[in-house]
């Protein structure tokens, strides 16, 4: 198991604001390998974010296909996309917990509707025990810091044993200390668990930390570079991300 | 500040609707209903202190059948059936049966009186001297009533001739026809001189050989109207055998002799009997009339004329075992001597034999009571080719307060003067004094068939319900009227005994009902008459529940009076709690002998007074004012949600130095507008129903609509529209976030439980929804109860008083506008919930949630407010219909609480249809950045 394999083809989502056309993602295709950990980058409304969640299934291309292993996701129905987003895991910037629930709650929500899962509730302590919050399952997010409330976030993308993970600003909320801890955690989860990780950011840091950087603009992949510590693009990349 | 106003109306479009069309549904729904809270309501005045009760409750008879008399003494006179001949159709009749706590409705249609012969057999054998070969027996009747005070001799006398000499006999054939004498001689020539057509009287053997015949001048020919004493007059012939015995000749159609040891003589005894219909099944119920049948059969439901042999078509009839009248017939028997007939013409004879000296031999009394049995026991026949009916008398006010009915003379020729009668005489005291006008009708078609009333069975009176002593009072359909002396000198004239009645239709004391026959028999007698189409004179109703005199028996009462006033705008008097009120009647003298007499009669005074008013129903107010409680709720939330929605923007305008007073102008200025369009639209909507619907109600109702719709969108507003105004502008800037409860640390494993922790969240707008829906629900649940557990109305005692409740078509309809607003409120809450919650449930959808378990979620969350609202609306509904009855945990109120605890959970499921389908649908994408 080193992950799921993401082919993108051709694939454009266009929104309308009132008389405003807008195309957040224009014609990118892109495959992403098995295992790899890929940093989709780019400025504020380059589109990445919008191609992350047209991969998860959370939003529907117009155009083009996204294939994950052997899934085409653009065709698949409102349940079967459910289905897919179920084995898949998702951590968003502002982490999206429940606040009603509890921390192990929170972690337990994607399985909540489902038929009772009796290995879960001790996969989900396990992952908590993962992020370093085994004592907090009780608490409630607000009780928890913004870095711990991304832990949570994590494991619960991480519950139902997923081979994508798609990471859509993880560190975008945390100071840098913190968020470098969050990238720490991917990276030891991601080595105990191999699995393919999507992360959009805007943070160089964190995309020092991938394999491969996507570089985004306007809604089309303007640079695709294998990422090895100081390569110019890379560093082209920071200095545009911080114009 | 009017640009902001108007902007935001427009710009918040949703909200804005909603806002309209709950304001419009409940403006409307109030300005319609409030047309229908004033209702008839029959008033009661006085208190049952009397410890009566008839075998029915209520008396209800045609509008306008209460005489002066009885409204100025509040009282109910004996014989209130007599001159009601009709007036209540068949249909109020139905109308009556369906009425709530209506349990026996018992109709009596009045017919008239009919008359039927009895034959009072006299015995002359006494008055027989048997050493006579020919000798005529003269027999003078006299008729007796009034406890003997009214005398009557009739003229019609009857005489015997007894022979001992051979009689040659008529003979005639199976078919009726004559077919000789029974001596084989012809002897027409001898019968011609009893007259044109007297061919057939038996002929008397001479002892020479010769006939001479016996000529029989026997009654009421074509054209008799029994008044005159010839129609009556009868001639017996017999031969006294040598064996002591009498021979009466053959017999039609065997031809077999009547030889008897005796010699009677019939004397028709024509007896009034005053005929009704009624429902059997209706009257079983309420006197148990078919459990007294001693004899023969009771009357079914759809009895009709049948043919009765050769007599025509007959009605059945039961009949009481003992008439209730007071008649004798006095037969003085005298010996007639020298007075042969033999030969003569019959006039000539009679002539002769009435004015002749007699010698005294016997007198014979017979009563109407044993001639009565007697015909019951055989065949009990009545005519029904003359029905007379008798009217009301008229009092006059004496100085001493008693009352004297007026005298009438009755035109008898008018009455009966005709051909008509069929053989069946005069009631004799027909020609005494009346003091009721009569009329007649010829029942059935004009040149059908003869109609006859024929006794099916016969009933004892006295086993009859209601004849106890505590039923005493005069109103009893089968109780025979009787008045006692009201001073010394009429007590010695009546012999210390009560006047009952005789068979005078036109008497002042009324016999009841003799003949009944069943309500279906009825239209073949009225045909063609007024009282065809409203047959019934008064329906006796019994009402459910009745335990006795307390209030709530009375409550019981007055509720079915009054349903039954509104429906059929009939006379209704409660009788439950009536009691005998003696009243002193002054009765003039009679014309055969009778002196004036001072009498006291039993009325009836009512317990109660009744009246109608137009009053407020209390209940159906209460029901549209729910309606407006329920709105103010929804419109609190929904303004609550509105101002939620802006608090950002509110902020900021407080921030640009907006004091609080112009913010809570503005709040209350755009709600107060949605007010007023709402308000606007609902009195247009209001008119356009009413017209629909055919309601009618002045304009101002109509127009009280926009007033009510402004004070109730503002009365809704001012406090969110405060507490906006009062908020921290800072804090305002900042992101709304609902807050989340500790729930005790409790794990969630379930969708339900979830949605029960979300409703948690925000337990005042949860309650809010709840109580909205639990309003609805109470109201459902009290209505059903009555409904379903006592037939449409409730009577039970609150704060001591005894009250009613009864369902209206109305309260059904402000029940459902209540529940239709208390949906739409508990909409707007799971609306608003989830539209909060948008960026979570955006998550759930995110980590894998179907579209399905978000909807299951938002139905949980529905069902949840559902189960608060179901547990407070039965709870509630049960404790009122406690606090009346004193008891709600019957099997029908707790299935009535089961199906409204039923009904919110569904109502509130069907809340959540939109939202959780909303919300279900959304982009997860655009309530991820709305998080």
């Amino acid at each position: 198991m080193n992950g799921a394999t993401v082919s993108i083809d051709s694939v454009s989502r266009r929104f309308t604001s009132g008389e405003a056309r807008v195309t957040a993602v224009d014609d990118v295709s892109l495959v992403i390998e098995a295992g790899s950990v890929v940093a989709l980058s780019g400025p504020s409304g380059s589109g990445k974010s919008t191609l992350l969640h047209l991969i998860g299934a959370i939003d529907r291309a117009d155009a083009g296909t996204i294939t994950v292993d052997d899934v085409d996701v653009t065709t698949l129905s409102r349940k079967q996309s459910a289905a897919y987003r179920s084995r898949i895991g998702f951590v968003f910037q502002r982490y999206h917990l429940i606040p009603t629930l509890s921390v192990l709650d929170n972690v337990l929500a994607p399985v909540l509707p489902h038929k009772v899962d009796f290995d879960a509730p001790a996969r989900a302590a396990e992952l908590l025990a993962a992020v370093g919050l085994e004592d907090r399952g009780r608490a409630l997010p607000s009780q928890l810091s913004g870095g711990q409330q991304q832990r949570v976030a994590i494991a619960r993308a991480l519950l139902s044993r997923p081979r994508l993970l798609l990471a859509d600003e993880p560190t975008g909320n945390l100071d840098s200390k913190t968020g470098k801890e969050i990238l720490d955690l991917l990276a030891a989860l991601q080595a105990q668990h191999p699995m393919t990780i999507v992360i959009a950011t805007h943070e160089q840091h964190v995309a020092e930390r991938c394999d491969r950087l996507v570089r985004m603009r306007d809604g089309q992949v303007v640079a695709d570079l294998t990422v090895t510590p100081g390569s110019p693009g890379l560093l082209a990349d920071a200095a545009e991300l911080r114009s | 500040m009017r640009s902001l106003l108007i902007g935001q109306l427009a710009h918040r479009r949703g909200r804005t609707l909603a806002l309209f069309l709950g304001i419009l549904v409940a403006t409307t729904g109030f300005t319609l209903l409030t047309g229908s809270t004033t209702t008839s309501r029959l008033q009661t005045v006085g208190a049952v202190d009397a410890n009566y009760r008839a075998a029915y409750d209520i008396l209800v008879r045609p509008k306008g059948s209460r005489t002066q008399l009885e409204v100025e003494r509040g009282l109910v006179r004996p014989n209130y059936l007599s001159g009601l001949y009709g007036g209540i159709s068949l249909g109020q009749y139905e109308q009556i049966k369906k009425i709530t706590g209506v349990d026996v409705a018992a109709p009596i249609a009045m017919v008239g009186y009919t008359s039927t012969n009895l034959r009072a057999a006299v015995d002359a054998t006494d008055a027989v001297d048997r050493s006579q070969a020919t000798q005529t027996v003269r027999l003078k009747p006299r008729w007796t009533a009034d406890r003997g005070l009214t005398r009557l001799d009739d003229d019609a006398t009857h005489l015997a001739y007894v022979t001992k000499r051979v009689i040659a006999w008529p003979a005639w054939d199976a078919s009726g026809r004559f077919k000789g004498y029974d001596d084989g001689k012809d002897h027409s020539a001898q019968v011609a001189v009893c007259g044109p057509g007297a061919r057939v009287d038996p002929v008397e053997i001479q002892d020479d050989g010769t006939g001479r015949a016996l000529c029989h001048a026997d009654g009421a020919g074509p054209g008799a109207t029994g008044l005159d004493a010839r129609d009556r007059q009868r001639l017996v012939i017999a031969r006294l055998l040598p064996d002591g015995s009498f021979d009466r000749g053959p017999t039609f159609p065997t031809g077999e002799h009547r030889v008897s040891p005796r010699l009677t003589v019939d004397f028709e005894w024509p007896m009034s009997l005053l005929l009704a219909g009624i429902d059997p099944e209706q009257e079983a119920a309420l006197v148990g009339l078919d459990k007294s049948v001693v004899s023969g059969r009771y009357l079914r439901g759809d009895e009709t004329t049948a043919r009765d042999g050769f007599r025509g078509m007959s009605i059945p009839v039961v009949v009481p075992e003992r008439p209730a009248l007071d008649e004798q017939l006095v037969v003085t028997t005298e010996q007639v001597p020298g007075q042969g007939i033999a030969g003569v013409n019959a006039q000539s004879a009679y002539d002769s034999a009435r004015s002749a000296a007699g010698t005294l031999a016997g007198e014979s009394r017979m009563d109407a009571t044993d001639v009565y049995g007697a015909a019951v026991r055989d065949e009990l026949r009545a005519q029904l080719s003359v029905v007379v009916q008798a009217g009301s008398p008229n009092y006059d006010q004496q100085p001493d307060g008693s009352l004297r009915p007026r005298d009438i003379d009755v035109n008898l020729n008018a009455v009966w003067g005709n051909n008509t009668v069929d053989g069946f005489a005069v009631p004799w005291f027909a020609k005494d004094m009346a003091n009721r006008p009569l009329t007649k009708f010829n029942p059935g078609k004009p040149g059908g068939e003869l109609l006859s009333a024929t006794a099916a069975g016969v009933f004892d009176a006295t086993k009859l319900r209601g004849f106890s002593e505590l039923s005493a009072v005069p109103l009893e359909t089968y109780h025979p009227p009787k008045a006692v002396a009201a001073d010394e000198a009429s007590k010695r004239e009546l012999g210390d005994k009560p006047l009952v009645p005789n068979s005078n239709p036109g008497g002042y004391l009324a016999s009841p009902p003799m003949m009944l026959t069943s309500l279906s028999a009825l239209p073949a007698l009225l045909e063609g008459t007024p009282q065809a189409n409203a047959p019934i004179s008064s329906v006796r109703v019994q009402v459910a529940g009745i335990t006795g005199m307390d209030a709530v028996s009375q409550e019981r009462v007055r509720l079915a009076a009054e349903q039954i006033t509104v429906a059929t705008g009939l006379d209704v008097d409660i009788t439950i709690g009536a009691s005998p009120a003696p009243q002193k009647i002054t009765l003039g003298a009679g014309d055969y002998g009778r002196p004036e007499l001072r009498l006291v009669e039993d009325w009836s005074r009512k317990g109660v007074a009744v009246s109608v008013i137009n009053a407020l129903d209390h209940k159906s107010a209460a029901l549209v004012v729910l309606i407006l409680v329920v709105c103010v709720l929804f419109l609190f939330n929904a303004v609550s949600a509105a101002v939620r929605d802006r608090q950002r923007e509110l902020a900021t305008l407080a921030c640009l130095g907006w004091p609080p007073r112009k913010l809570f102008q503005v709040l209350l200025g755009e709600v107060g507008l949605i007010g007023l369009a709402a308000g606007a639209a609902g009195a247009g909507l209001a008119t356009a129903l009413s017209s629909l619907a055919s309601l009618s109600g002045p304009t101002w109702r109509v127009l009280l609509a926009i007033p009510v719709a402004v004070v109730l969108s503002l009365v809704a507003a001012v406090v969110p529209a405060a507490r906006a105004a009062r908020t921290n502008p800072g804090a305002g800037l900042h992101a709304i976030a609902v807050r989340a409860r500790r729930t005790s640390g409790r794990r969630h494993r379930t969708v339900a439980s979830l949605a029960f922790a979300n409703l948690w969240r925000m337990p005042g707008r949860t309650i809010l929804g709840a109580v909205s829906l639990a309003i609805g629900i109470a109201g459902a649940t009290a209505l059903l109860a009555v409904v379903r557990g006592f037939h449409g109305a409730v009577v039970g005692t609150l704060l001591g008083d005894a009250v009613s409740v009864q369902v209206r078509e109305v309260d059904l309809i402000a029940v459902a506008a209540v529940l239709a607003l208390g949906v739409a409120a508990v909409a707007d809450v799971l609306y608003l919930n989830v539209r909060e919650r948008a960026g979570e449930i955006a998550t759930l959808r995110a980590t894998g949630w179907s579209t399905a378990a978000v909807i299951r979620l938002i139905a949980w969350e529905g069902i949840g407010i559902g189960l608060i609202g179901a547990v407070l609306g039965t709870a509630t509904g049960l404790a009122a219909i406690a606090l009346i009855t004193g008891n709600a945990l019957t099997a029908a109120t707790l299935t009535a609480a089961a199906t409204g605890a039923g009904a919110a959970v569904v109502a509130a499921l069907v809340a959540a249809c939109v939202p959780a389908w909303t919300i279900g649908r959304s982009p997860i994408t655009q309530n991820l950045g709305e998080e």
